[in-house]
């Protein structure tokens, strides 16, 4: 199965959605105490952060360089670290899912079994190319959004300003829990890579997408504080507490409809990383044996599944988060490379 | 032996065709003899009239100010073929297979002895369905008229609705043993050409030994890898064909079957209906929306159900719930079974009264109301919530019924996965679902466009309609959702 050209909007909805999901299915998980004063401002300053970090490799990034990068970054070892990275990161969603349904359902599924379904749409994505998890995640991210305007809704009868945590506004406090709370998903190395492929204009897609998570992000942490006022952070899972609260006339329990949103949504995150994954074993495999490369990415995410369990989550995302940048800066160098043997030929011609 | 090539000897022809239909009492020769030059005439009945086949003999005869050449073959072959007005096919036979093919179209083949090529004459006289209202695709306004069985008779019906010179028509044969007739419909203009080669190309490398309706094609036409849906559809109406054609489809007719084949066909048409555009353009919206939730409902209520009684009650309203739970306490199967069972069951009607003779079809009606309906639950065999379920189920699926092979099958699938592993199954089950039907491209097109990859279209003529005003401001044809150049589609169909 040959790479195939992907557009700059694909790329965006899946990076959009992938990002968006981790609001609502882990939400918060740092936020230990963090009122939404702080909290909102703190996202917002990682969000920009990682805008302003990603910024020079967008900008090298040019149509013509990815052309010549595609080439050389989608073969041979080159590919093994993002194999790895991308393996860790569906293993992790695969476990962040099993960690959500085991909370919000009273008789959950088996761990395995939720795993094995996991993998199983996985695998199926692998084969259906990146083309078509772009269509399903464009879809998705409609289902995605209606689910967030609901949730929004159906709690605005619940929002009361009085529930807000207001303090003295503390810049040490705001930069401190920037700092903490800063990170690198491994999405921003699944666009980067997938964006080899494609050949339009990547960065207004890229900042729109990225600036609408950061928007999204504080308006839940507000959202969420309107409601429940200081029990938002003491919450596990926040969005779904406010799921579960919220109603719209003689309808209570919208949390139903929410969950399957997001679940589906979490799938598609693992199925995007395990596409990528399957991307990177093609490339790594000689190619003769290019042919089982959904094989070989299968059972790299049977790995990634096995590694994920055995971390934290806080651990697992530091781990992403070193990873994504160790990666970023190798491309950055790539694509500084490849921009100058360009203007070298441009040049010459 | 079909490709002989007839000679000039009028025995010798004779007795090829003899050879080639054998003892076939349908088929009828006649010796004549025109202006001292022995003929024969050569026809199936039943597919030619002879009344007019002695019409236009007599035509001949009575020219009393030209004369009929005598004792001159090729000369009365060409005062034939030019001097009278006789009703001819452009064309004449020279070879045993032009001729096998033309007699059995039911023309009448006239054999002179001393001339090497046959005189084909028009006397086609079939029996045939008129044409009628099309026996589905109802419609509350527009045209009642639908295809028939013959070919030239549904090709007629398209260009009376296209009156352009853009309207092209190309026949071809297929079947290895029926020859079955096909055309081949499109506007030159509009439809995009790899589009017609890609369809030129599989239906000629389509291997099969009989061909009796459009659907036997369809498997050569799309892309092997399996898929609940297909990127062809099916039509009655010539008004649909015709629409299609305008938007730079290919409208495929068959010999001996009133449903033509449109291609492509993307998931988003399966919900419009011809009806769409004559009525006002906010209540067909409503009717669309409800066409889409009807399939929603068809394809996930009972699974959805069975999945929350099952393993999430509590998502059920409080009397709901107890209905439900006194309801499955009764019954002596478990609600995953029973939904699987009334499914099945439903389907066994459904066949049974496609099947059934006319006069005795009421019966099926009344012995799976009485019956499976009202003394299954009064028996408690069957629990109330289930039975309502799968009717409003069976009921959605008939709204839509261009999906019904998929949402039936699907619905089975779901109530399986949300049986046996709840709502997780029924979210996996559902994104495998999507991920079938995204990854399907129609001749290179994504088969759920204008839907995904979202476009304009989608709110212009895919969800919603806008007005008339709105759609006439530009032309809508199939290029506008093509994949823009330099992507390649997931599967190159």
């Amino acid at each position: 199965m040959g790479r195939r050209a992907i557009d700059a909007r694909g790329l965006a909805v899946i990076l959009g959605l992938t990002l968006a999901v981790d609001l609502v299915i882990r939400p918060f998980s740092q936020r230990n105490g963090i009122r939404a004063q702080v909290f909102a401002p703190a996202a917002l300053l990682d969000g920009l952060a990682v805008l302003a970090l990603t910024a020079p490799l967008l900008r090298a990034l040019t149509p013509a360089v990815r052309a010549r990068m595609g080439a050389v970054w989608t073969r041979g070892a080159r590919c093994a670290p993002f194999l790895l990275l991308f393996a860790f990161a569906a293993g992790g969603a695969a476990v962040r899912a099993e960690q959500f349904l085991r909370y919000v359902s009273d008789a959950p599924l088996p761990r395995v079994a939720v795993y094995a379904l996991v993998l199983a749409a996985a695998f199926y994505a692998m084969r259906c190319g990146a083309e078509t998890l772009a269509r399903v995640c464009g879809v998705l991210a409609w289902l995605f959004g209606l689910s967030v305007v609901i949730l929004l809704a159906s709690n605005a009868g619940g929002m009361a300003i009085v529930n807000l945590e207001t303090e003295v506004f503390d810049l040490a406090e705001w930069a401190l829990t920037a700092a903490r709370g800063f990170s690198l998903p491994a999405q921003i190395a699944l666009f980067f890579w997938l964006a080899l492929s494609a050949r339009d204009d990547l960065r207004r897609p890229y900042r729109r997408t990225l600036l609408a998570v950061i928007l999204l992000a504080m308006v839940l942490s507000v959202a969420a504080e309107l409601v429940l006022g200081s029990q938002a952070q003491m919450q596990n899972q926040t969005v779904h507490a406010l799921s579960r609260l919220g109603g719209i006339s003689v309808f209570h329990r919208l949390d139903a409809l929410h969950t399957a949103a997001w679940l589906a949504a979490i799938f598609a995150k693992a199925c995007a990383f395990a596409l990528a994954a399957r991307m990177a074993a093609e490339g790594l495999l000689p190619r003769e044996k290019r042919a089982q490369a959904s094989g070989w990415a299968l059972a790299a995410l049977l790995v990634g599944v096995l590694a994920a369990t055995a971390v934290s989550d806080r651990w697992q995302s530091r781990i992403e988060s070193a990873a994504c940048a160790a990666l970023l800066l190798a491309l950055g160098a790539g694509a500084f490379a490849a921009g100058r043997a360009y203007e070298k030929t441009k040049g010459a011609s | 032996m079909q490709e002989e090539k007839l000679t000039q000897s009028l025995l010798h022809n004779k007795l090829l065709l003899k050879g080639l239909f054998g003892a076939a009492t349908d088929f009828y020769t006649k010796d004549v003899c025109l202006g001292g030059v022995r003929c024969c005439i050569c026809m199936f009945e039943g597919l030619s009239s002879i009344e007019r086949l002695w019409v236009m003999m007599l035509d001949i005869l009575s020219h009393a100010d030209t004369p009929l050449p005598q004792n001159d073959a090729e000369a009365l072959y060409r005062f034939i073929l030019c001097e009278t007005a006789i009703p001819l096919e452009h064309k004449s036979v020279l070879t045993v297979e032009d001729a096998r093919a033309q007699l059995t179209a039911g023309t009448t083949l006239l054999l002179i002895d001393g001339v090497d090529r046959g005189l084909v004459l028009s006397t086609q006289s079939m029996q045939f369905r008129s044409v009628s209202q099309p026996s589905g695709e109802g419609n509350i306004r527009g045209s009642r008229e639908g295809f028939t069985e013959l070919l030239r008779v549904n090709i007629s019906l398209v260009r009376r609705l296209i009156r352009t010179e853009g309207l092209m028509v190309e026949t071809s044969v297929a079947g290895a043993r029926t020859k079955t007739e096909l055309a081949l419909l499109y506007d030159r203009d509009l439809v995009p050409p790899q589009l017609l080669r890609t369809v030129k190309r599989r239906l000629a490398a389509c291997s099969l030994p009989f061909v009796f309706d459009s659907g036997y094609l369809a498997a050569f036409l799309q892309k092997s890898r399996f898929s609940f849906f297909q990127s062809v559809g099916y039509t009655e109406r010539p008004d649909t064909a015709a629409a299609r054609i305008c938007e730079g489809k290919i409208v495929l007719l068959v010999n001996g079957s009133p449903f033509a084949m449109v291609a492509p066909c993307f998931f988003s048409e399966q919900f419009g209906t011809m009806d769409d555009y004559s009525e006002k353009a906010y209540f067909a919206s409503l009717l669309r929306v409800l066409r889409y939730a009807a399939f929603f409902i068809a394809v996930l209520l009972p699974g959805a159900f069975v999945s929350v009684a099952n393993f999430t009650p509590e998502l059920l309203p409080q009397e709901m719930l107890y209905k439900v739970a006194s309801a499955e306490l009764a019954t002596p199967l478990p609600l995953f079974a029973e939904a699987l069972l009334i499914n099945f069951l439903l389907e066994i009607v459904r066949e049974a009264g496609l099947r059934l003779p006319h006069p005795i079809g009421h019966s099926v009606s009344l012995v799976s109301a009485l019956i499976l309906g009202d003394a299954a639950v009064s028996a408690g065999l069957l629990s109330t919530p289930m039975v309502i379920v799968s009717a409003l189920t069976a009921i959605c699926a008939f709204v839509v019924p261009n999906l019904y092979e998929p949402v039936t099958v699907l619905r089975l699938l779901f109530i399986l996965a949300g049986g046996l592993l709840g709502p997780v199954g029924m979210v996996a089950l559902f994104l495998y679902m999507l991920f079938n039907l995204c990854s399907m491209n129609a001749f290179g097109i994504p088969y759920t466009a204008p839907l995904a990859p979202a476009s304009r279209a989608f709110l212009r003529d895919g969800l919603l309609r806008r007005s008339w005003r709105t759609l006439a401001k530009s032309d809508f044809s199939i290029r506008d959702l093509a994949p823009k150049e330099g992507e390649d589609g997931t599967q190159s169909d």
